[in-house]
């Protein structure tokens, strides 16, 4: 039983949520707007950052704005008008921000430090220094007037965004945006193939200094919303979710910005609704759901698709296996090696075959094997005779000559130019089909037609006892 | 004077952490010629594009193509990058691959147009890759995507092209096909110059060479060049050894049978 009091609570917490998603008051829609503005805004530029193997340099920023702000605040505290000044934090933390990038530059250049620990220098080194001057900040003997408000720089917060910061988080968004789309050709071949923007003359380093700022600026915009510890998972989790989606790069941008915006929207509004919830942790737990959905269902790459193509590949193959085995079976019978040219259908395609003697070698449950012969018999390949025999159709006779063929060819190339030993090579083909397309096949078919005359199968290399 | 060398390279000094990786190379390479230029692995070819084409610093030396700055002639010359250099996995077709040939001359802040489709199309026909243009480059085999990377090449229009390995891991298919390509660029007067591992082969594919090991060994017509003496010289005698084995081989064969 619930007590009385957490049903309160909880309907409460219920009434609220139905309240901020139906009719939002103006400050909850204030919120809306700079958290979806930002939300889109990352999701976009991460796509870049992404590709370009940077989605780190994101959280480096992130870290090392903490400096700035708590320099600013001292500096505003000083000499400014006291109290916090949104414009002078922003300010502060641009600078520390830009310093980091431009860290990161200088280390991976000067040094022999590689890319992930270049990164992870100045994140730590500024991280730090914020983390010292925010205790100093924060003294209370200092007694600086708002001084409370900076942990949110930390860990977000949404509920006090007031309409200028909102404004400007759309500003930005819109900025970037703008950005982006006026240099998406450049941008995208920059982000693929950078030697081959550089070796066509087009302004690669002025392009990559372009996304930079475009990326800096946006997550010093965010910093206030999301917070610097987790800025950066706006910049990922979006792109990451998208490329479950599609394999264009224009899609990837608009799923990206979708992703983030309604990550974000979801997150606002969790931590609208829930008292104490920082916004910065909603935002990225929404987003993550999201991500969770794709990673499963995700039409390109999702779990599901890829459980599917496995089955259809695996299908494919048994009934490849069936074929064959019918095939050998008919050889063996006709105790004479086959041409494919010849007139075989009328006699051969007549003959029936007891499909659970000819598969008693393979380990196939009785289900399987009737499953595979009943696909075969709607392709029309072969049909179901009483009993379990079975009878190759015209059409059926076909494929499975071609499929012996491929088969037997890809053995004899093995052990003719590969060094595999013939005992095992039936074995190795049976795991490689799955892999050699029509056009391994045909390279194969070729390399043989020399030595082979056009339409002969070749007897099963693997087998002793050579017909000829 | 219209210079009738498409590449003069004057000492050509390239250099990675003070460690040099090219020296003081020196080579001309004639209008309308196929070049290759082979050496041992680590001997400074991809260097030694990259460093013409200013994609990595040289230390010093002076470098002309049809007698001009590389900055003047760009338009003249198409790049083929190794197939490793990228990421396979981006979200782009085969398609929007080659149209990024002619970004340069669709220019900033202009959208690609239908002709610049059409020129990738023709593009992607004459590798034989029309019918997979709107694959993503990923679902390509390794030979395909190397076609794709030939196609974006062919879409400059250029009169000199510059490839890093463009045999590299590819199926017959493929080596048929861009060697076709390549005799029929030069047949149109185009100048190649490729990167090439294979020694087997190079005398077949190509009409001039370059044997690089740090520095230039050799260069200039294949007759002259692919010799053993040179090729001794440039791989440092392990020519020699792999040779002397082959016959001592041979022998062995000849008093079994």
């Amino acid at each position: 039983m619930n007590s009385p009091d957490s049903w309160i609570l909880a309907s409460s917490w219920l009434d609220r949520l139905i309240e901020a998603v139906r009719s939002p008051s103006y400050n909850l829609k204030v919120i809306y707007l700079g958290v979806t503005s930002l939300g889109l805004a990352a999701g976009v530029c991460g796509c870049f950052l992404l590709f370009r193997k940077r989605s780190l340099l994101s959280d480096t920023i992130g870290h090392s704005t903490l400096p700035g702000v708590c320099i600013a605040f001292l500096l505003y505290a000083r000499w400014g008008s006291g109290g916090k000044s949104f414009i002078a934090l922003m300010i502060g933390a641009l600078i520390t921000g830009w310093l980091s990038v431009r860290a990161v530059q200088w280390i991976k250049n000067n040094s022999k430090i590689k890319e992930d620990a270049a990164l992870a220098i100045p994140l730590t080194v500024l991280y730090g220094l914020g983390v010292v001057l925010l205790s100093v900040v924060q003294d209370s003997n200092l007694n600086l007037q708002g001084s409370s408000g900076l942990e949110y720089y930390l860990f977000g917060m949404v509920a006090s965004m007031i309409q200028a910061e909102a404004i400007m988080l759309a500003v930005v968004s819109l900025g970037a945006l703008t950005v982006i789309s006026l240099f998406f050709k450049e941008l995208n071949c920059l982000s693929f193939d950078e030697d081959f923007v550089a070796s066509q003359g087009l302004p690669h380093r002025w392009l990559d200094e372009v996304l930079m700022l475009t990326c800096l600026t946006v997550t010093i915009a965010g910093l206030q919303t999301v917070g610097l510890l987790m800025i950066m998972a706006a910049f990922i989790i979006p792109p990451a979710t998208a490329r479950l989606w599609t394999d264009s790069m224009p899609w990837t941008l608009a799923i990206a910005g979708f992703v983030g915006a309604t990550g974000a929207l979801i997150g606002a509004i969790a931590s609208a609704v829930i008292f104490r919830l920082p916004a910065g942790a909603a935002i990225i737990l929404a987003s993550a759901l999201l991500f969770g959905f794709s990673m499963l269902f995700g039409s390109r790459k999702g779990w599901v698709v890829r459980q599917l193509k496995v089955a259809r590949l695996e299908k494919r193959l048994s009934e490849n296996q069936l074929l064959r085995d019918l095939f050998d079976r008919l050889e063996a019978q006709q105790k004479v090696r086959l041409l494919a040219g010849l007139d075989f259908s009328s006699d051969l395609a007549r003959v029936s075959l007891p499909v659970h003697d000819i598969l008693k070698d393979r380990d196939w449950s009785q289900r399987k094997e009737r499953s595979v012969a009943r696909s075969l018999s709607r392709q029309n390949l072969l049909k179901f005779k009483r009993g379990d025999f079975v009878r190759l159709t015209t059409q059926g006779l076909e494929r499975a000559i071609e499929v012996a063929r491929t088969h037997r060819l890809t053995e004899l190339y093995l052990i003719e130019h590969a060094d595999v030993a013939p005992a095992r090579v039936h074995q190795y083909v049976e795991k490689i089909e799955e892999i050699t397309g029509p056009e391994i096949a045909s390279d194969i078919h070729q390399l043989f037609s020399n030595e082979l005359e056009q339409a002969l199968i070749p007897a099963e290399p693997h087998r002793g006892g050579d017909t000829s | 004077m219209p210079d009738s060398n498409c590449l003069n390279v004057k000492h050509l000094t390239v250099c990675y952490d003070r460690k040099p990786a090219l020296w003081e190379a020196q080579v001309s390479i004639p209008q309308g010629t196929m070049t290759g230029i082979v050496g041992p692995n680590g001997a400074g070819k991809s260097t030694f594009l990259k460093a013409i084409l200013d994609l990595i610093p040289a230390t010093s030396g002076s470098v002309k193509f049809f007698g001009e700055d590389y900055r003047k002639v760009r338009h003249r010359i198409a790049y083929v990058p190794q197939r490793e250099s990228v990421d396979w996995d981006y979200p782009i077709s085969a398609r929007e691959v080659v149209v990024m040939g002619r970004y340069r001359s669709i220019g900033l802040f202009r959208r690609v147009s239908r002709e610049d489709r059409r020129k990738a199309d023709e593009a992607l026909d004459r590798v034989g890759m029309l019918d997979r243009a709107d694959n993503q480059i990923g679902s390509l085999s390794g030979g395909q995507q190397q076609r794709v990377f030939l196609a974006r090449a062919l879409v400059q229009e250029a009169d000199l092209y510059l490839m890093d390995e463009p045999f590299a891991g590819i199926d017959a298919t493929t080596e048929r096909v861009i060697l076709e390509l390549m005799r029929d660029l030069r047949e149109s007067g185009a100048s190649l110059v490729c990167v090439h591992h294979d020694l087997p082969t190079v005398a077949d594919y190509f009409d001039h060479l370059v044997l690089l090991n740090l520095r230039v060994v050799a260069s200039g017509a294949m007759n002259d060049v692919f010799t053993r003496e040179q090729l001794t010289q440039c791989y440092g005698g392990r020519l020699e050894l792999l040779s002397k084995l082959a016959d001592s081989l041979a022998k062995l064969e000849a008093l079994r049978s």
